[in-house]
């Protein structure tokens, strides 16, 4: 009833990546209505190299992530099993291989286990051949080890009892039965010449016992027990102190379990999730306690390690008292990159929610607080730097460097790249520090100059931006925010988008910048990138297909012929051939023109609508039949006909229908800042045959004009939101001004919407 | 003519008799007073009996059990068990009441969901029959805030569990949201006998600027609809609990129960910023966590003032039937800050005609 979750966990950031990753490949390429940035996942710049940490540190698998430590506990297979089989191979001078050795502890029926003891027991009993084909069973038979299959036996028998259960199960533990394994256990144990098998008989009676609820005897038991072994050190030890420390957590002891649990932490890697997670202290005075049992520093500083890998904890402060305690503790370097993540997530990120595109033209302003812990950080990291103590002071000088390219000290920043870069033996590091200063040499770039692109060209290729993938995007991103400010929006364009990004909904200035550019006698590398073909041609024709289409989109006829003049005639046919002149009542996009329609390709377009015009206008005979004509094939350029390819580069089916709700023409894209639009302007097709009905003679020419100017009446209202009433004018005029028409007739047959109109 | 006006004679007398009908069942309509439980240990106090009893609370809805997916296998799985006493008072009526999270809904299939209706009425039953004190139930309630998209999952398995309860005449109910209560269109309606209109948790939580979550009399009125017009009959649940905001660096962190302002007044770690606003000012442990030197702490709760008036608000908009008035929830913290009196106001208030 109460919200109580509020951290989302590893797993499900992982799953709606996946989900993200998927909905790519099924959504299309641009159009992905409603979602329609869920495709970037961009989250800001990252230059930090987490192999910089050594990865035996108990924290350092989590170093990404370590918040969904428990959820990565629970689905990681279970780490105890390998670990147990490797000592088990190791205290038997490896004579057997895991997997053997695996099947006899964990997975042999009992009747084999039996079958091997008997052999043991009796020479004339010999196992089966399949049993002594494993390593582990033919060694136990031969170096006759009567006490290890006594326990591989003893602990089948305890199996039922310790194993995970259904959740749903509720059966009640079977107490009595666990008592009595509990006793034979005990007596068994003294008997015992092994005391490596003690111990494991140990493990076996002392988890019964914790697993019983039966706190008090399991600690009974531990003391017992514990002092009769006299074993070379096991993972098993730690095992055992982990069933202590949850008897007294159950005794409510909990100052003594966490203590427990943080040597446990430190020393065994197959527990160590479970003692983070069991780890408990709840008071100052607990704390303290706690502290108090602590046997030197660097087991207090430990208590401060486990407390700083909590969720949310506010690492600056628990590093510091590390340093006090154990300034050589190697766990502060694992929690300083992990505090230089955070503050990379502020500093150098946007916000998820938001979109790549809206960062590209103007980046978030960083919280107030992020720049007041970067700041606080660096302090903490300047005096260790300098004093000497840590364990990687190269790395505490890197770190100190970054803090000050995050704080906006780029001059500082490159003085303590500079120094550190001087004396690191550490390859990794050095390569860290290199990454830092490129990082840095872009984030100061103020001016661009043809030499400057030329040499940033050459970036590309260093290996730096292979180690630092985000070196990239940092670059380009810089460079689209110089070219923005310099006055060139068409290359501030290019270096993040294609081109055909521009044709869904074309930008005139970003075109008339890149003609400029394909114009520019010298292009630099980057500008070549933009503009010119493998093949070593530029795109400029394509940009003046795509100007002058947007200019015929935009009613600009004669604009849009003068801009398609620049394409030289002979390749005038390479962009398309279309008629929209074709008439056609019920409208069908995809529907192919007859073979026997003549086609034009868009020039040859451009200059039919202005003749057409002229004569319409010169000619009183012929006006009405050719601003019918013209009305028809405007109405075909648009969104609404089978020409529409004329005036646009891509057609979504489903754009009306969002139309219809959001009263635009202008959609949003997930990979272009610019959206895409839909040709929805059907004004100077009405025109046409508005012109056309008012100087029509004949009647039939009037009333089909009045018919296609009501399927522009209609479409008008549909795309522009619905934020007025239906009309109906020309319905209307058709009915009362031409019912006596043969196309009246045709319609009412053909056009069912009409006939309801004229019949109510 | 004549027809036509009979017709609407007709009408018009239909609608005099509805409307009689209503205020007759408005005047004799009973608000019957109920609390949650909703920890992992049942068993009353001297003071909550007292309580209990005083104010005859004679139905506990009792959160017998979470269910969530497991971690390891993403599967349904029961968590944090009710320990239930072994004995009860005999007059009063307890309601099993399961929390199951939406993810739930959101991963399984067809048949799990069949198969997951099956256990939680199974270990419900078995709940009941092991405990040995609980009376064979009349009610069970489900929790789930469920979306758009957990709908249909949520809803096959609610009709699935009222299966095995209508053959031994159990009611079955669920909590409603008020969005889900405001705009029933969109989120559908549960295929269940009863709902209960959780009248709390209204505010941004996440939002430092809050002033109080849990209820507030603005974001109340935004959230208000026509609730005798919802097509189940509905229940209503009203807050009394209170809480502690935990920020850090200006995130949301944690939420603390039952905090109070009398644990922030020690002024070496704590210093009080404005009215139910704290900054930590030393680091320190508070109820079991560690809070850092800087956090903020937005303290939230219920007055008996606050919750008259927005029970006001609520009153009109109610169906005129019985129901019951339960509070969120039982602990010897919450209620000693709504004494006999409070609790009887509240009654009052929706019991005057």
């Amino acid at each position: 009833m109460i919200p109580s979750n509020f951290s989302s966990s590893f797993s499900r950031h992982l799953r709606f990546s996946l989900l993200v990753s998927l909905l790519l490949l099924v959504l299309p390429l641009r159009h992905v209505n409603g979602c329609i940035f869920l495709g970037d996942e961009f989250e800001g710049y990252s230059f930090l190299d987490i192999s910089l940490i050594d990865d035996k540190l108990p924290f350092a698998p989590y170093l990404v992530s370590f918040a969904s430590i428990a959820n990565a506990y629970y689905r990681k297979a279970d780490l105890r099993r390998p670990s147990n089989v490797e000592e088990w191979s190791e205290r038997h001078c490896r004579k057997a291989s895991t997997d053997d050795i695996a099947y006899l502890v964990y997975h042999a029926p009992v009747r084999q286990l039996q079958e091997l003891k008997r052999g043991v027991l009796s020479k004339k009993d010999k196992p089966g051949f399949t049993l002594l084909q494993n390593a582990f069973a033919r060694f136990i038979y031969e170096e006759q080890c009567l006490e290890t299959i006594d326990y591989l036996l003893f602990a089948r028998a305890c199996q039922p009892h310790v194993v995970e259960r259904d959740f749903w199960d509720d059966t009640p533990k079977d107490i009595p039965a666990m008592q009595e394994l509990i006793n034979q256990g005990k007596a068994l144990f003294l008997r015992l010449e092994s005391h490596y098998i003690r111990l494991r008989y140990a493990y076996q009676i002392i988890r019964l016992a914790h697993y019983m609820g039966d706190y008090q005897q399991t600690l009974e038991l531990y003391d017992y027990l514990m002092p009769k072994i006299d074993a070379d050190p096991s993972i098993l030890d730690s095992w055992i102190l982990g069933h202590k420390a949850g008897a007294l957590m159950g005794l409510g002891q909990n100052v003594e379990a966490s203590y427990l649990y943080s040597l446990i932490f430190e020393d065994s890697p197959s527990r160590r999730e479970s003692a983070w997670l069991s780890f408990r202290i709840t008071t100052d005075e607990e704390w303290e306690a706690c502290l108090a049992l602590c046997l030197n520093d660097r087991q207090r500083a430990g208590l401060h390690v486990l407390r700083a890998h909590g969720t949310d904890s506010r690492l600056l402060e628990e590093m510091q008292h590390i340093y006090d305690l154990d300034p050589g503790n190697p766990n502060l370097e694992l929690l300083l990159v992990r505090e230089l993540q955070r503050l990379e997530k502020e500093l150098m990120s946007v916000s998820p929610k938001s979109d790549r595109h809206i960062h590209r033209q103007s980046p978030p302003k960083p919280r107030d607080i992020a720049g007041k812990r970067a700041v606080e950080l660096l302090a903490f990291v300047k005096n260790c730097s300098t004093a000497g103590k840590v364990t990687q002071p190269g790395l505490w000088q890197m770190a100190q460097g970054y803090l000050e390219m995050l704080t906006g000290d780029f001059y500082f920043a490159a003085r303590t790249l500079e120094a550190a870069s001087g004396d690191l033996s550490d390859p990794k590091l050095r390569q860290q520090v290199q990454g830092l200063q490129k990082a840095l040499e872009i984030q100061q770039i103020s001016t661009l100059s043809d030499s400057l692109e030329r040499e940033i060209a050459g970036w590309y290729n260093d290996e730096l931006f292979e180690a630092f993938p985000d070196l990239e995007p940092l670059l380009e991103d810089k460079l689209a925010r110089l070219y923005r400010e310099s006055g060139h929006p068409g290359k501030a364009f290019r270096i993040h988008y294609p081109l055909r990004a521009l044709k869904w909904n074309p930008d005139l200035a970003i075109v008339e910048d890149l003609i400029a550019l394909c114009n520019k006698d010298r292009l630099t590398p980057l500008e070549k990138k933009m503009v010119v073909r493998d093949d070593g041609s530029t795109i400029i024709n394509d940009l003046y297909d795509l100007k002058a289409s947007a200019l015929l989109a935009r009613g600009q006829v004669e604009a849009a012929r003068e801009t398609w003049k620049n394409i030289e005639r002979s390749r005038w046919d390479d962009y398309g051939a279309f008629n929209p002149f074709v008439e056609r009542l019920k409208p069908c996009i995809d529907c192919p023109l007859p073979d026997s329609v003549t086609t034009f390709n868009k020039g040859e377009i451009m200059e039919r609508l202005i003749r057409m015009e002229y004569d319409a206008k010169a000619d009183p005979e012929q006006s009405a039949s050719l601003f019918y004509k013209l009305g028809i094939a405007w109405l075909n350029m648009s969104y609404f006909g089978h020409a529409w390819e004329v005036m646009d580069f891509d057609r979504n089916g489903g754009s009306l229908d969002w139309a219809s709700t959001r009263g635009s023409n202008i959609f949003p894209a997930y990979n272009s800042p610019l959206g895409y639009i839909e040709n929805f302007d059907l004004s100077k097709a009405q025109d046409f045959f508005n012109r056309s009905m008012k100087l029509a003679k004949n009647p039939e020419l009037a009333a089909r004009a009045a018919f296609m100017g009501a399927f522009c009446e209609q479409q008008v209202f549909y795309t522009s939101g619905k934020k007025y009433p239906m009309t109906y004018n020309y319905f209307e005029k058709i009915k009362t001004e031409y019912r006596n028409t043969d196309f009246c007739d045709y319609i009412i047959e053909e056009c069912k919407y009409f006939s309801y109109y004229f019949n109510r | 003519m004549r027809s036509g006006g009979a017709l609407l004679a007709g009408s018009v007398m239909c609608l005099w008799l509805c409307a009689a009908a209503c205020y007759r069942d408005h005047s004799t309509a009973a608000v019957l007073p109920a609390v949650y439980h909703w920890k992992t240990v049942f068993s009353p106090d001297s003071t909550e009996q007292v309580w209990l009893r005083e104010n005859e609370m004679r139905r506990v809805y009792v959160k017998f059990f979470d269910v969530d997916l497991d971690a390891r296998e993403d599967l349904p799985t029961p968590r944090a068990s009710v320990v239930l006493p072994a004995q009860l008072s005999p007059d009063t009526d307890y309601v099993p009441c399961v929390f199951i999270t939406n993810r739930v809904f959101s991963r399984i299939g067809e048949t799990e969901i069949d198969e997951l209706a099956t256990r939680v009425w199974d270990k419900m039953l078995r709940m009941v029959e092991q405990s040995g004190a609980l009376p064979f139930p009349r009610e069970i309630q489900i929790d789930c805030d469920w979306t758009g998209s957990t709908r249909e999952a949520y809803f096959r398995f609610l009709a699935q569990l009222r299966k095995n309860l209508t053959t031994r005449n159990i009611q079955l109910s669920v909590t409603i949201r008020l969005h889900q209560a405001k705009f029933p269109e969109e989120t559908g309606i549960p295929p269940v006998d009863r709902g209960m209109l959780m009248f709390y948790n209204i505010g941004n939580l996440s939002d430092l600027t809050t002033s109080n979550s849990i209820l507030n009399r603005s974001a109340a009125e935004q959230y208000l609809s026509d609730y005798s017009n919802y097509p189940l009959p509905l229940d209503l649940a009203l807050p009394i609990f209170r809480w502690g905001v935990l920020f850090r660096d200006e995130k949301l962190i944690r939420l603390i129960n039952n905090l109070e302002a009398a644990a922030l007044s020690d002024t070496t770690f704590f210093r009080k910023d404005a009215p139910h606003r704290y900054t930590v000012q030393k680091s320190t442990y508070l109820e079991g966590y560690y809070l850092y030197s800087g956090d903020q702490l937005r303290l939230e709760g219920i007055r008996t003032d606050l919750l008259l008036d927005v029970a006001a608000l609520i009153k009109p908009r109610l169906a005129p039937d019985s129901f019951h008035l339960a509070f969120y929830h039982l602990d010897p913290e919450t209620i000693k800050d709504f004494p006999h009196d409070s609790i009887q106001l509240l009654l009052q208030l929706f019991e005057t005609p």
